[in-house]
């Protein structure tokens, strides 16, 4: 999934711009992604001008 | 106060939809605002200049809104050398874009248009005859039904994609942007500044606009396909350290910029999409204010039109779509063209035209005339420059 470090996020909205499904929600303060129709896609996390997001190694449908 | 039903709902308070709201309204409809934030005019995620030819046709010019007036340019190559010219037709302003914003909403509010600030709407429940939207609006969740809805919701363009409008950037087409308002460092008080260097701004430039006395906007914007070691912010303090290194910093932000050829689709039924949102920006300046306003007036006009014939379907709205293919696609298209032939210069490309314009007076110098020949002097862009010159 997609990491978000609240500290450096600017709440900027480039990301949602760049993001195919829709999946980033921009509110006043913050920032939500929607883990369940995110794509893992990482343009999000290329664009961000403060990288603020990161793709973690856990993904949402791996197999224990 | 938030109503249940209105005849258009505007999402998004920036000079898009705010305009929209001006040129839709009369007293007998119901039009409202609806703003995110908790205050009209920010955050501020702009560098605030405009051209004086945009601001008088589709919006109007007060001097409580203006910090600069623009008569000149300084495009500095990647070896530090400094062309000046003058600006191509008209002069532009600074803004104070919160001064500006409110007094938008302020003439949007006295002709009768509703303006919530803290509204914002989430989504899209159903879309039939009346869409209904679902707006979180001072702690609580209300259902809203409009006849017509104007997206104008900015760069993350959240509630287009609800209706059919697809917005999203592809990634060569979308700039990350930050910048910084500085404060005791020393700029000429009427003159954009451009620096072009592939070394910090790679596909994108850096830029400072006066703010008055000893202050400016100082940002940066990269091309998000272009080298990746260092990110945007990072490369703005490089710069600024260089360049400032008294300086002090009032503000900070960031933000994204469409440098794309614009969308195909502006229209569905029930729904215009304006502004940023509709990625009408300049894709060579990453100018947006201009056609933001453009696109506002434009569309509270059609908007208001449908809603007296009560017709919201998506064949009457494309009278939207027809006037900007009409009157501003062109130019986009050209300079998305213009700014993907400039992508390919090198800082020696930079620095040879910089040589050649040295000791030209600025009155002979304008952009476009800089931009052609660097051009012209790249055998492999001639291609390029000619699909621009002719259109094609």
């Amino acid at each position: 999934m997609i990491d978000i470090n609240y500290n450096l996020c600017d709440v900027c909205g480039t990301c949602a711009s760049v993001c195919p499904v829709n999946a980033i929600e921009i509110f006043e303060k913050y920032i939500t992604i929607n883990n369940e129709t995110c794509t893992l896609c990482r343009n999000c996390v290329e664009i961000c001008p403060v990288e603020a997001l990161t793709l973690t190694e856990e993904t949402t449908n791996v197999e224990r | 106060m938030l109503k249940d039903k209105y005849d258009i709902v505007i999402v998004g308070g920036g000079p898009a939809g705010l305009n929209a709201a001006f040129y839709a309204a009369q007293d007998n409809l119901d039009v409202a605002v609806m703003e995110r934030s908790r205050e009209i005019g920010i955050p501020i995620r702009c560098a605030e200049a405009v051209s004086k030819n945009a601001l008088e046709e589709y919006s109007f010019i007060d001097d409580n809104f203006i910090s600069t007036l623009i008569n000149n340019v300084h495009f500095i190559a990647p070896n530090n050398e400094l062309v000046e010219m003058k600006m191509d037709a008209q002069v532009g302003y600074i803004l104070d874009r919160r001064e500006y914003e409110q007094t938008l909403a302020k003439k949007a509010a006295e002709k009768s248009a509703t303006i919530c600030t803290r509204a914002h709407v989430r989504g899209v429940q159903q879309i039939s005859s009346a869409p209904k939207l679902i707006v979180d609006y001072a702690g609580q969740q209300k259902i809203v039904e409009t006849k017509l809805l104007i997206a104008a919701d900015g760069i993350e363009s959240n509630i287009a994609p609800e209706f059919g409008i697809k917005t999203t950037l592809s990634m060569k087409n979308a700039e990350a942007c930050y910048q910084m308002k500085l404060t005791n460092l020393e700029i000429p008080e009427n003159t954009l500044k451009f620096w072009f260097t592939n070394d910090i701004a790679p596909g994108g430039y850096i830029w400072a606009f006066p703010k008055g006395p000893h202050t400016a906007n100082v940002g940066l914007g990269k091309g998000s396909k272009s080298d990746n070691s260092e990110n945007t912010k990072q490369r703005l303090e490089r710069f600024v350290k260089r360049q400032y290194p008294k300086s002090s910093i009032l503000n900070t932000s960031a933000g994204g910029v469409s440098v794309s050829r614009g969308l195909d689709e502006l229209v569905a039924d029930h729904c215009l999409v304006a502004g940023d949102a509709a990625r009408m920006i300049n894709p060579l300046t990453g100018g947006g204010i201009a056609t933001a306003l453009w696109s506002g007036k434009k569309a509270g006009l059609i908007a208001k039109q449908a809603i007296l014939d009560n017709n919201t379907s998506e064949k009457f709205l494309e009278k939207y779509e027809k006037a900007w293919k009409k009157e501003k696609e062109k130019d986009l298209k050209r300079l998305f063209r213009l700014k993907e032939a400039l992508n390919k210069l090198t800082d020696e490309d930079f620095n040879q035209l910089a040589a050649k314009y040295k000791d030209k007076s600025p009155e002979d110098v304008t952009l476009t005339k800089l931009f052609t020949s660097a051009l012209k002097n790249k055998p492999g862009l001639i291609s390029d420059v000619v699909k621009l010159l002719t259109g094609v």
